[in-house]
């Protein structure tokens, strides 16, 4: 596996891109604020990037990883919006405080970007165990398949989270 | 990745699904303390396994809100639309891009243009107007005192016209002949047809023994039956030569038609899916990104045999989850 570049690297293209690179992030998520929050991510993710070749073309690099950090931040979105929806339907003395909400919204992105490639059935089978408790007989009852496959499916998924895991 | 490929780390993972079952059998859970204990390394990986599958939800279950969040989570992402779009923006640019950039000088008056799979060039010819191939194209050159001609044999071309009032610029392909003095545009032959987009200036297209002029901004459609009407969602279609293609509103099969030539081995649709209508802007120099944003944003299964050959169908029907 190619090393990290080397981190006087990273500061040439900080040096070099950064104030382009907000303002490329700028014009679509029209935010100056996110942009420089989003700018940061990216070289975050340079810093952690392991580039199989040098970096011929910084700018092309570099937007590539920030496309992904945008595609997080929207993901990541949509998900708090889903669950602050589901939790508009509560009595208001059941709400959680602010402080558990932040940290649900981190795992519920956290457990979507490892299941991220997952066949839509899988990660629904694994949900059901992980999350509802279900036995694998009742998600094959539940989803009209095969108790084998509800097994094929949560390994799938538990095989993602060692790799993630592994990765982390 | 050497690490996943551990035999003890898949053995704990496979003792992991099964103790998950919800059903173990006394045998089952003997069979597991057994291989528990025979090894320091079998319990380290179970270890590993344990937290991969701990810490992600420890959040979740510490603030009581397992089953909504199992909710969220279990729902196909619902702007399908959108998410399509943002899923091709996250993968976009570098991939063959650099391809695009290079520029082939190209110094001959008559001369044999092509491109192979994922491969975009661009040339830049003797009177300096510039052409770019799509992938798994081909054109030839000719030129002389009188005409500048680009015979389209496959694929699609786009062109950028260096004015010469001498000697009109010809791009002709099967199905008619597009001519432009000044102009930027795009010829692309289909099975049955070709599509002329005009990116700017304007072009005049001649086909079955009809005239049209076609104005920046416009696409059209020509063959053997006529011209059809210019129509802007078609101008679209030379987006090619950004390595994006923004699809609004079509069959999936022309989606997958105009994917072919960036894939490798063969791309196969069933005549149910094939009818499903899409749109979104995918990336062109990224198949497998591709297929994967379709089959999230549309009810397919893409079944991938080994990279030589994929087939798309219809998924089966989905399960309702219940509220």
């Amino acid at each position: 596996m190619p090393s990290p570049l080397p981190p006087h690297a990273v500061a040439q293209l900080y040096e070099a891109h950064h104030a382009w690179l907000q303002e490329w992030l700028r014009r679509r998520l029209g935010c100056r604020h996110d942009a420089a929050d989003l700018a940061h991510d990216t070289f975050a993710r340079v810093l952690a990037a392991r580039p199989a070749v040098s970096i011929r073309e910084p700018r092309a690099f570099l937007t590539t990883l920030a496309r992904r950090v945008l595609y997080s931040f929207w993901r990541r979105r949509e998900l708090e919006r889903a669950y602050l929806d589901s939790l508009a339907a509560l009595p208001a003395p059941a709400a959680p405080s602010e402080e558990a909400r932040a940290l649900v919204i981190e795992a519920l992105a956290g457990i979507d970007r490892i299941l991220q490639g997952l066949p839509l059935k899988a990660r629904q089978a694994f949900l059901y165990s992980q999350l509802d408790g279900l036995t694998y007989p009742e998600i094959a009852r539940l989803m009209g398949i095969s108790a084998i496959t509800v097994r094929r499916y949560v390994k799938q998924a538990i095989t993602l989270c060692v790799l993630a895991d592994l990765q982390a | 990745m050497s690490r996943a490929a551990d035999p003890c780390l898949r053995q704990a993972i496979e003792w992991m699904t099964l103790l998950n079952s919800g059903v173990v059998s006394g045998a089952d859970r003997q069979r597991f303390e057994a291989w528990h204990a025979a090894d320091a390394r079998h319990a380290a990986a179970w270890r590993a396994v344990e937290q991969a599958l701990r810490q992600p939800f420890s959040a979740i279950r510490e603030t009581g809100q397992a089953s909504t969040a199992s909710a969220i989570l279990r729902q196909p992402p619902p702007r399908r639309r959108m998410l399509l779009k943002t899923l091709a923006l996250a993968v976009g640019g570098a991939g063959m891009a650099w391809l695009a950039n290079r520029q082939f000088p190209v110094t001959e008056l008559t001369a044999d243009l092509s491109t192979g799979t994922a491969q975009r060039r661009r040339f830049v010819l003797a009177d300096g107007s510039e052409i770019m191939l799509n992938a798994r194209s081909a054109a030839d050159l000719a030129f002389d005192g009188r005409a500048r001609r680009v015979r389209l044999r496959s694929g699609a071309v786009y062109v950028r016209v260096a004015a010469d009032p001498g000697r009109p610029f010809i791009v002709s392909s099967a199905d008619g002949d597009v001519r432009g003095d000044a102009a930027e545009f795009m010829v692309a032959r289909h099975p049955d047809s070709s599509v002329l987009s005009v990116l700017a200036g304007m072009a005049e297209l001649d086909a079955a023994g009809a005239r049209q002029a076609v104005r920046q901004g416009e696409g059209v459609r020509f063959g053997r039956h006529g011209i059809g009407t210019p129509d802007r969602l078609l101008a679209s279609q030379a987006a090619w030569r950004r390595g994006m293609l923004v699809v609004q509103d079509e069959p999936l099969d022309a989606v997958i038609e105009a994917l072919r030539p960036y894939r490798r081995g063969y791309l196969r649709i069933s005549a149910p899916a094939a009818r499903l209508r899409v749109l979104g802007t995918l990336p062109l120099d990224d198949t497998d990104t591709a297929l994967a944003a379709l089959a999230q944003t549309l009810p397919i299964s893409v079944s991938d045999y080994g990279g030589w050959l994929v087939n798309i169908d219809l998924a089966g029907p989905r399960t309702a989850a219940p509220a």
